[in-house]
Order: C-alpha cells, then structure tokens, then sequence
C-alpha cells in the first residue's frame, strides 16, 4: 500500500491548521503569564513623581528624597559654589561631564541644563558598578575648596556619576516651569 | 518472595529493563579515572540542594521585609536550621566546584565529540540552569551583596539597545530590586528552575546512555565487542562497578563537604559574602560589588571591556559570549583525536594557557581592579584581565586551526591502563 496515496490532503490541511491555530492560542494564553510580571499597579504608583518644596530649600543646602528606590540629593548651589567649579576641576575626574552616564544636555561643567537653573542641582548619589577606573575620584576633595564647609559629601559627588537609568527618566526641561517651586522627578508630571 | 513482586512491576512498569539498561548492563569503559567522579558527584549534590532547600522554604520568607529576619531565624532559632542553611550554603559552592572539573573533564578528554556533541549541549544548558539558579537563590537572604548583586545583573539587561530598561523593569517587576523582585527570584528558585534541571539532567543520561561513556583514551569501546555475547571488552557494568567505584569517591566528597559545613561554612567570605550579613539597603551602596566566586571569571570579562559608544553592553555581549562560545566546542574542535593523551603539544599549551587565563579572570573578579596598583594612569589589573579575556576567546576561535595543525598520536586500539 503506497503511503502517498493513502495521505489525505484535506485532512492533512485540517490537522496542520488546527494545529497552528491551537499553537497560536497557547501562546496567547501562556503570554498572560509574562504580561503579568510588568511592575504592578501598586509598583506604578510606588514609582509615581516625587514633589518637593524648593522654597524650603535655603541656599547651600542639601536634601535627600528618595525616588524608586534610589537616594536623590537635591542641592541649592550658591554663586559662591559655582564659581569655584573651576578650580575644583583638577580634583575631579571628569569635570566638564563628558562621560557618557552623564545626561547630554548637561555636559557642562555646572552639570546643568541651562544657567537660568543651575543653582538646582539633582543627582543620584549611587556608585555604578560597573564604572570605569577614570570616573572615580582619585582623593577626597577639600571642602574649602568650593566654599563651603558642610559640603564635604556633596564635593564628593562632583566626580560621581549620575545614574543612567534615572538619568533617562529625569527630564529637567520640565523644572525650569516649576524654578523656585517645585518640581518632579518624572517626564510626565 | 521479591521475585513475584519484581515480576508483578515488570508487567506493569519497566523496572527490570530501566536497571538492566541503566546499570547492570550499561557498559562503562573499564579505564575510567579521578576525572569521572564528577558527573555522579553533581546528582549527588543536586540531590543535597532539593533536599535541604525543600526544608529552608518551609521557615523562610520571601517578603522583602520579613526575609532578611527569616534567615537569621533559620540560622538561631530552628532547630538545626543553621545545618540545613550551611548546607545549602556549601552545597551552592560546591556543585559549581563540581561542575567546572565535570566540564574541564570533557574539555581533557574530548567528550564534547562526535557523537556527544547533543550531550555536552544538555550539560551546558544545565551549566546555564545552574548560573540562574544560583542567582535567583543568592538574592533571597536580602543581604547587602544580594541586593546589590541582582541589581548589577539585572542592569546588565538594561544595557541592551532599545528594549534594556524596559526588559529591566520587567525583569525586577519594579523600577528597583525590590519586594516584587524578591518574590519572583523565589518563584523561579524554588520551582521553575528546579524543575527545568531535573528535567535535563534525565535527558543528559539518556543521551549518555544511548551513546555510551568516553574515556580517558577517547576511543570508542564498541568497536571492540566480544563475538560471542555481543558485550564490549573493555566495558565493565555500571552496577556494581562503577556504583561502588563512585560511593568512595562520595565518601572523599562528603568529607570535604562536611568539613566545610562544620569548620569555614562562610569560606573565608567565598562561600557567604562578610557584606551579605548586612540587611539588604537600596540607599546605600556597597563599596566594592563581588558576585560570588563562581561567577568571576565572566565578571571579570564584563568588567574588562571598556564602554562603546556610550554603552556598557559590549561589555554584556562579551560576557555572553563567554558562555555561548562554550556551547560550539564540539564543531570548533577538528582534531583526528579526542584525548588530550593523543593530542600534539599545540592543543595541550593551548588548553594550560586557558586554564591559567580562566583562574587569573576568576581570581581577577573578586577583587577591585586597582588591586595591583596602577601604571600610567590604568589599572594594570584591568590590562590583566584585557590579556585573559583575549585568551579565553582564543582558545575557543584558534581551536578549529590548532587541533588540525597539531602533531597527534596514533590513538591505541584498546584502552588502556
């Protein structure tokens, strides 16, 4: 008996596309499973815009938020401080931001968006692991150096690096709407 | 009294033909060596992290904020909890010991060869298995290392163009390692892993047992078959041979697992971070951020690859790479023999510098990479592990070229010894 003869093409033609169609709505079904591993409604809302006061915020001084997880400082930079930016600048590994964790639009070196708001500054004070030798500061910076004594920790941070995820979230375009009062976190706040 | 019963399975159930095929008349070569301990090793071992992982989930907790305080109960409060985490602990380390001189056994003696070649892919998939499992369970004490460790690999995911953050997102469930993060690597520990491994490690012995063992002379027993019964002359049964054979190379393992447990259960802080006995802290980082020892040698490679294009995901597809390079040993291997005992000095100084590089990663990732100070301006650490990654992946890419350029020997007829 030749087998060739026996195949019935139309049944064969239903058994692959019933098939197929099977196939396709177990994948359906089985892709409910990964959609459910998305952050969760509570997760979203965790992760929603932070808002904080600027006017409380008295020249020179530093605040931490935290935002998804991360420390945010947010500090009032003094015309004192930005105009000794320049001689810090030997200290510091890369002090006009050109390294890529840096957001574009703030390679300068007051690390700032636009000079109408560059006593704001906001940055995530978190080590990358995975950071190059050059981006770490090689010795302690003086904090008479910029002007100020209780900035010791934030001098510090002139040479750290900006996480890049949060810096992909963070569009400061939106701050300069809320200068001197208050800002989010977030694109779309 | 038992044959009845034996009789009563057979008719039913397969018993009798499962350990005739399996043990009894499953012939291994009768040259096995120290190298072949491993394979039955890491079954046993498997079997240790079931057993005594089934006992640490019924007390511990995968909440975020309760986990940290569960394990440190486990640890004080139940009884012989502490074992049963050392254990764990021990068995984690030591099922990677395992694994690397199973694999390097294979690299030595060519097991990797026509026709295990689908065989060695089911060992490297359970390898791969077995890196996640080990991830997915290093974040659940909610230590420091833990947290900081999954959030250094979960970002490596986000270095991915165009799908990264959100495959990070999805990933952690959340915009940070967090609760969600914890709960998930639970899940995937305790059931979808494990069950992924068991399920592979069956299809990795039947593959084994359908194509017979390799040996330290890489020749092929069946082509040497006694006329009569049809058996191989250089095959001894599994059962009793090879079962006795192995029992007191796991009394030796045992030994060194219990001294372990019961002496250096931290390793010198290899085997349990010193940071991991700190509570899990998103605000605050580490200074120095190791993954545990058996993933080195692939940070290390991550690490020496410096950022293109803005990007750390060169550094990501190196690391990959690393692993997946592994999986075509068998087509880059072309030499006419399969033991490194037949093989010409090329193959053999090729593997020694391997071998070296590998360890010298290994050893390179545990440490900062200014650990050896630096020299113009770059860490010389850093150029190390340049160096050592370079070689790694020449090992694998000169390999089609050495193994037909070198000098072998005539393989014996017969095993031998």
């Amino acid at each position: 008996m030749s087998s060739e003869k026996s195949v019935n093409e139309q049944r064969r033609m239903l058994v692959v596309s019933t098939g197929a169609v099977g196939a396709a709505g177990a994948l359906a079904a089985v892709s409910t499973l990964f959609v459910s591993m998305a952050p969760s409604e509570r997760a979203k809302a965790a992760g929603a815009p932070v808002e904080v006061d600027l006017a409380k915020l008295e020249p020179g001084m530093l605040i931490t938020e935290e935002w998804r997880g991360k420390p945010v400082w947010i500090l009032h930079r003094t015309n004192e401080m930005l105009g000794k930016l320049g001689e810090t600048a030997a200290l510091v590994s890369d002090p006009d931001s050109k390294l890529p964790m840096q957001p574009k639009y703030a390679t300068n070196i007051e690390r700032s968006i636009s000079q109408s708001i560059w006593f704001w500054w906001v940055f995530v004070p978190i080590w990358a692991a995975l950071q190059p030798k050059s981006w770490r500061l090689e010795r302690p910076l003086d904090s008479a150096l910029i002007g100020a004594e209780d900035f010791s920790v934030p001098v510090m941070v002139l040479s750290s690096i900006l996480l890049a995820e949060y810096i992909r979230a963070y569009r400061p375009r939106r701050i300069s709407k809320y200068h001197h009062t208050n800002f989010c976190l977030i694109p779309d706040c | 009294m038992l044959r009845p019963v034996m009789t009563w399975i057979d008719e039913r159930f397969p018993m009798s033909k499962m350990v005739r095929e399996h043990l009894t008349e499953y012939y291994a070569p009768k040259n096995f060596n120290f190298w072949y301990f491993f394979g039955g090793l890491a079954i046993v071992v498997l079997a240790i992290q079931i057993l005594s992982g089934i006992f640490l989930t019924m007390h511990y907790k995968p909440d975020a904020e309760k986990a940290f305080a569960s394990v440190e109960y486990i640890m004080r409060d139940v009884p012989l909890g502490w074992l049963i985490r050392y254990v764990h602990s021990t068995g984690a380390s030591l099922f990677f010991v395992v694994i690397y001189l199973h694999m390097f056994r294979a690299l030595l003696y060519g097991s990797y060869r026509k026709p295990r070649e689908l065989l060695w892919i089911f060992g490297m998939v359970i390898y791969l298995c077995l890196m996640a499992e080990a991830f997915f369970g290093y974040l659940l004490p909610w230590g420091q290392m833990s947290y900081w460790g999954a959030q250094v690999i979960v970002n490596l995911f986000g270095a991915v163009p165009l799908i990264g953050p959100d495959l990070a997102v999805w990933i952690r469930g959340d915009y940070v390692v967090s609760d969600a993060t914890l709960n998930r690597f639970f899940a995937l520990h305790v059931i979808a892993v494990p069950i992924a491994l068991l399920g592979l490690v069956v299809a990795h012995i039947i593959s084994l047992h359908e194509v017979g063992s390799n040996n330290p002379d890489g020749i092929d027993i069946k082509k040497n078959k006694d006329p009569a019964t049809g058996k191989p002359l250089d095959g001894i049964p599994f059962h009793p041979y090879y079962t006795v054979k192995d029992i007191f190379g796991l009394v030796i393992f045992l030994i060194i697992f219990a001294s372990i447990v019961f002496f250096a259960p931290e390793m010198g802080g290899y085997f349990l971070e010193h940071n991991n006995f700190i509570p899990a802290d998103p605000l605050k980082t580490p200074a120095h951020i190791a993954p545990v020892w058996y993933f080195t040698p692939f940070y290390s490679i991550l690490r020496a690859v410096p950022p293109m294009f803005g990007s750390q995901f060169p550094g990501v597809l190196a690391m990959g790479g690393a692993v997946v390079i592994l999986f075509l040993l068998p087509w880059l291997d072309r030499s006419p023999v399969r033991s490194i005992r037949y093989k010409g000095p090329l193959f053999k100084i090729s593997l020694t510098v391997f071998v070296i590089s590998f360890l010298l990663l290994g050893y390179l990732g545990l440490k900062p990479t200014n650990i050896w100070g630096q020299v113009g301006g770059t860490d010389v650490a850093t150029v190390v592990a340049q160096l050592c990654t370079a070689l790694y992946f020449l090992f694998f890419l000169s390999l089609p070229i050495v193994s037909k350029l070198d000098r072998t020997k005539a393989e014996p007829d017969r095993v031998t010894s």
